[in-house]
């Protein structure tokens, strides 16, 4: 008893040492990175030195190599003065093989008689001089501004530098390997210069990349303050300066994305596949050459600018600051409804001059092309300007709303310009005459489409408006940050067709129809996703992801989103993988049949699937959304007789009855490891796809086509990889119980590899090998199969 | 437990597919629009063959690191990847090597697809393309292997450190074995089983019993 007593007296709680963090001793550690990095200087030194001991030919190779790779030296120098501090033997070494090389690439360029490169590279010999002490000094100061804590240093010794490194060096890798890929073509073996403009356009690329990285390493931590998506949404900086250097950096990244995208070759061979003859087609002339020489030297130059922003004074234009910013929360800042009203008044200008052109021509080849340019270019703006008019629309929920009324104007403006530029064009243009007077009646019932889509973007602001500040503001940051990630790859895909079609001179400009038609699919599902996310985001707080995988958040609105959303973004994602092809081109140059394939891409359906899917989505949750104010209405009011008066509201809440009635029998219950049912049939489909896909083919080969039999057969590799990912999921989503669908899984595996040793066998391949590394997976799938009972024992 | 690694699964599998899709169309595409060209059956294809590598490359280690990922919860080594240790070098050699292992094959993988091209490419740098493809499987393989390896070695060394656990609570004396359970035969279980017996241990504490104490006897 006594001792209970004793238990239940609160104990005093024991008095705990001070905790002191150890700094990590880097020393170990850090000669392995700097001996890596260092490598990389090293080869960077060896490619640019070789240019004195190579063959002739192969010196322009030779040049675009240690191009390509300085921003890689660069990288690597300034991870070594951040993780060497200490160390100046280290660090000086490095430095001075930079120095170097830049000497080295000074040189090069005035052999080639490049004196403007000579000049450039010299300066930089110099003014890398100062960058290095720069961050020497940064990067010794940096234990004081992180006030000696050991465990902010160790956090940033051991997770930012080493991440930051890789992380930019795998990006920067690909962009480095396309250049790559440009100078091993066969066909620009003996030209190298063909690749010029790409090499420079993704050296660009290169150094924006390396900019990020030094902004995460010399720049962030060193600032006074560490900002959230909450003061960037007031924007909301300590100083002017930071404002400045901030919109430098967006419009650089901007810039850097639109020039990297629309790198083109000089020139093109075109073989013609029937008479096996090769047409060679100059993309850029020299004035052409030489005005994209400019646009991408600019990058360089803009980069550079950046740096140059910090040594500015801090409150160098007071008012800008104050201009920009707000104070009040549940707002966008005025710079970005500035921002976006500049971009929707430039949208809304090129379609104006595009209207105006169309109407003054005449009809004459070089003037036709031209429109269809400018009809191209504008036309290619118009997820821009979803993205620009949704978010200026909801920026300020809580005001009056007199400019976001004249944003949706321009917006309406845009179709009718569309519409009117089309009608023109249709009379002037004969050959694409047709397929414009359908551009006419699609843009003029989008053109009506504008006052619905207003009406259901109007009432989500109302309601926004009623919600609690905090909520607004919360629901405004994540708006924020999916613009901020979506505006980027919607720049990407809006550049990359331009180029092409803009040097249309000597080719058609039809050959890029599958690149445009392609990327605006994928650019409208960014678009359709923003605005539905913008409009209805702060609705879906509610769902949670165990909710949804167990159906029990599952409604009839959800279920038909979901399977709207499935089929959008799939559909995307495999025209966005078949966007690219020579073959097409050299088709449509040599007026050949472009195939059933490319016909489909570059017709309307690709995106009429996505706008309809995304029209659905945007439609089930208005009408959940009304349905559920009503009967909100009902419970404030306490209405007895709780009956929708409207038709429409009456038959979805019977259909959500229903629907509720049908999910409610594969609910999983909360003792229960697994996902439910119909997602796992899915999951069981996708699995087997390919082991009944090849036994098909294997077993009525004699009856498939030559087409099909190569398709599949050659193409199993990929889809193999497809059905390995399913079957992961699908073995690792119920840890209940042991299945048979897990061994008929493993049956369908067996099968595709012994199908694949099949086709192997009959095209005289290796096909022991298949065999070999087939029994390596079904060894490897048992285990996992093991894994999964060791797993079931686990707790729930 | 379970459950929630059942939907972490879920979710993380499903943005693995996102990308595989977009692989997997782009090497359908190839051999769709070069299959009109084909004249007989199960002829060999050169000129899909650096999309396939490219887009392989990438697919395959996706899949591989998604499998990693699924059964990570079962091989409980997730927290011993962590970017510190990686840095500091604070582990095993043999983590050491898998880590390697990972980010060459990660590196050949981005290479490859970056070079990636439709139609023939020239000899030399089809050669190439093939030493680093088949290089990232015989990576990931070396890396499997170390994995079931280390998995096996643990699983052997704990087993004979409960053995011999169990023999010194046997050569205890009576009055000491009543303290852990009132001489009822107490139950070792290899790390494999760790997650079995915290549940339990779960469900003692939830009840409030105190008899894993021997203080309270």
């Amino acid at each position: 008893m006594e001792l209970q007593e004793t238990t239940n007296t609160p104990a005093r709680p024991p008095l705990r040492p001070a905790v002191s963090v150890k700094l990590v001793p880097l020393e170990r550690c850090s000669y392995l990175w700097v001996f890596l990095l260092q490598l990389l200087i090293v080869a960077t030194a060896v490619v640019a030195f070789s240019y004195f001991l190579g063959e002739d030919e192969h010196k322009l190779t030779m040049v675009y190599m240690t191009t390509t790779l300085t921003p890689f030296m660069l990288l690597a120098m300034g991870s070594i003065v951040s993780l060497c501090p200490k160390d100046t033997w280290v660090r000086l070494s490095s430095f001075i093989l930079c120095e170097l090389i830049f000497l080295c690439r000074s040189f090069i360029y005035f052999g080639m008689k490049n004196y403007p490169g000579a000049i450039g590279n010299l300066m930089f010999f110099g003014v890398y001089y100062l960058i290095y002490r720069a961050m020497e000094k940064l990067a010794a100061c940096l234990p004081a501004k992180l006030n000696n804590d050991n465990e902010s240093l160790n956090k940033f010794n051991c997770q930012t530098i080493p991440l930051t490194t890789t992380g930019s060096l795998m990006s920067m890798l690909y962009c480095a390997s396309e250049s790559f890929s440009c100078l091993l073509d066969e066909e620009n073996h003996n030209d190298v210069e063909n690749c010029a403009d790409k090499i420079n356009s993704n050296e660009g690329m290169l150094w924006f990349l390396t900019l990020s990285a030094f902004a995460k390493l010399y720049i962030i931590p060193h600032l006074e303050v560490q900002y959230s998506v909450a003061d960037l949404l007031r924007f909301d900086l300590k100083n002017s300066r930071e404002a400045v250097l901030v919109l430098l950096t967006a419009v650089v990244g901007l810039y850097t994305i639109f020039v990297y995208a629309s790198s083109e070759k000089l020139h093109e061979n075109f073989d013609h596949r029937t008479n096996t003859t090769t047409t060679k087609v100059v993309i850029m002339d020299g004035n052409e050459t030489a005005l994209r020489n400019t646009i991408t030297k600019i990058v360089p130059f803009m980069i550079g600018l950046v740096p140059l922003v910090l040594n500015l004074s801090k409150n160098m234009i007071p008012r800008f600051r104050v201009m920009t910013r707000t104070t009040l929360r549940a707002r966008i800042a005025p710079i970005y409804r500035w921002i976006l009203e500049l971009v929707a008044l430039t949208i809304t200008s090129l379609n104006v001059y595009y209207v105006f052109l169309v109407y003054t021509s005449t009809n004459i080849e070089q003037e036709v092309n031209k429109i269809e340019k400018w009809r191209i270019l504008c036309w290619a703006t118009n997820p821009l300007i979803w993205v620009v008019v949704t978010l200026h629309f909801f920026g300020t929920p809580t005001a009056q709303k007199r400019k976001e009324n004249v944003m949706f104007f321009l917006f309406s403006m845009f179709f009718v310009l569309q519409t009117l530029g089309n009608f023109f064009q249709a009379k002037i243009d004969t050959e694409r005459g047709e397929t414009r007077l359908n551009s006419v009646f699609v843009n003029g019932f989008l053109a009506l489409m504008v006052i619905p889509i207003y009406l259901m973007v109007n009432s989500s602001r109302k309601m926004l408006a009623k919600h609690h500040i905090d909520d607004i503001d919360a629901h405004l940051q994540r708006c924020l940050s999916l613009a901020i990630s979506i505006v980027p790859p919607i720049i990407f895909l809006f550049a990359e067709p331009q180029s092409c079609v803009a040097y249309a001179n000597n080719y058609k400009i039809e050959q890029c129809a599958l690149l445009r038609e392609s990327n605006y699919v994928v650019g409208g599902h960014l678009s359709y996703a923003f605005l539905f996310y913008v409009t209805f985001g702060y609705k879906l707080d509610s769902m949670t992801k165990g909710g949804l995988l167990s159906l029990q958040d599952m409604r009839f609105h959800t279920v038909c989103q979901l399977i709207c959303l499935i089929i959008s973004s799939t559909t995307c994602f495999i025209v966005y993988g078949m966007r690219n092809s020579e073959l097409y081109a050299e088709r449509v140059f040599n007026d050949e049949s472009i195939g059933k394939l490319d016909e489909f891409l570059t017709s309307s359906s690709p995106f009429s699937m996505v706008a309809d899917c995304w029209a659905v989505t945007l439609f089930t949750q208005l009408l959940h959304s009304r349905r559920m104010e009503t009967e909100a209405k009902f419970h404030r009011r306490s209405v007895d007789d709780q009956k929708h008066s409207k038709m429409i509201h009456r038959f979805t809440s019977w259909v959500d009855q229903r629907t509720k009635k049908i999910i409610e029998k594969f609910h999983v219950n909360d003792d229960e490891a697994r996902v439910a049912t119909p997602i796992r049939v899915i999951l069981f489909l996708m699995s087997i796809s390919s082991g009944v896909l090849s036994l098909f083919v294997v077993c009525f080969s004699s009856q498939l086509g030559i087409q099909q039999i190569y398709r599949i057969s050659h193409g199993m590799g990929s889809l193999r990889v497809f059905s390995v990912v399913s079957t992961f999921i699908f073995l690792f989503t119920h840890l209940s119980d042991t299945l048979v669908a897990d061994k008929v899984i493993f049956l369908s595996m067996v099968v595709v590899f012994g199908a694949d040793s099949y086709f192997e066998y009959k095209r005289r391949s290796a096909w022991e090998a298949n065999i070999v590394f087939g029994v390596l997976a079904s060894i490897a799938m048992l285990g996992i199969l093991k894994l999964k009972k060791t797993t079931m024992k686990g707790t729930i | 437990m379970r459950r929630e690694h059942c939907h972490s699964v879920m979710v993380a599998g499903i943005s693995q597919l996102i990308p595989v899709i977009f692989l997997t169309s782009e090497h359908w595409g190839c051999l769709t629009r070069f299959s009109e060209d084909v004249t007989e059956n199960f002829v060999k294809d050169e000129n899909c063959r650096s999309v396939e590598y490219g887009v392989n490359a990438i697919q395959m280690q996706l899949a591989f690191a998604f499998g990693v990922y699924a059964t990570s919860s079962t091989l409980m080594r997730g927290d011993e990847y962590s970017a510190r240790n990686i840095t500091t070098l604070n582990m095993p050699r043999r983590q050491l090597c898998e880590v390697s292992i990972l980010g060459l094959a990660a590196l050949l993988g981005i290479l490859l697809f970056g070079i990636r091209q439709e139609g023939e490419t020239p000899r030399a740098s089809r050669v190439w393309q093939t030493i680093c493809y088949y290089a990232i499987y015989l990576l990931w393989f070396f890396f499997f292997a170390s994995v079931i390896f280390t998995s096996v070695t643990r699983d052997e060394t704990n087993r004979m450190t409960d053995a011999t656990l169990e023999e010194k609570i046997s050569d205890l004396s009576g009055s000491t074995l009543h303290m852990f359970g009132k001489g009822k035969k107490t139950q070792f279980r290899s790390s494999s089983e760790a997650g079995a017996l915290e549940g339990d241990d779960e469900k003692l504490g939830v009840g409030g019993t105190m008899s894993l104490n021997p203080g309270f006897m």
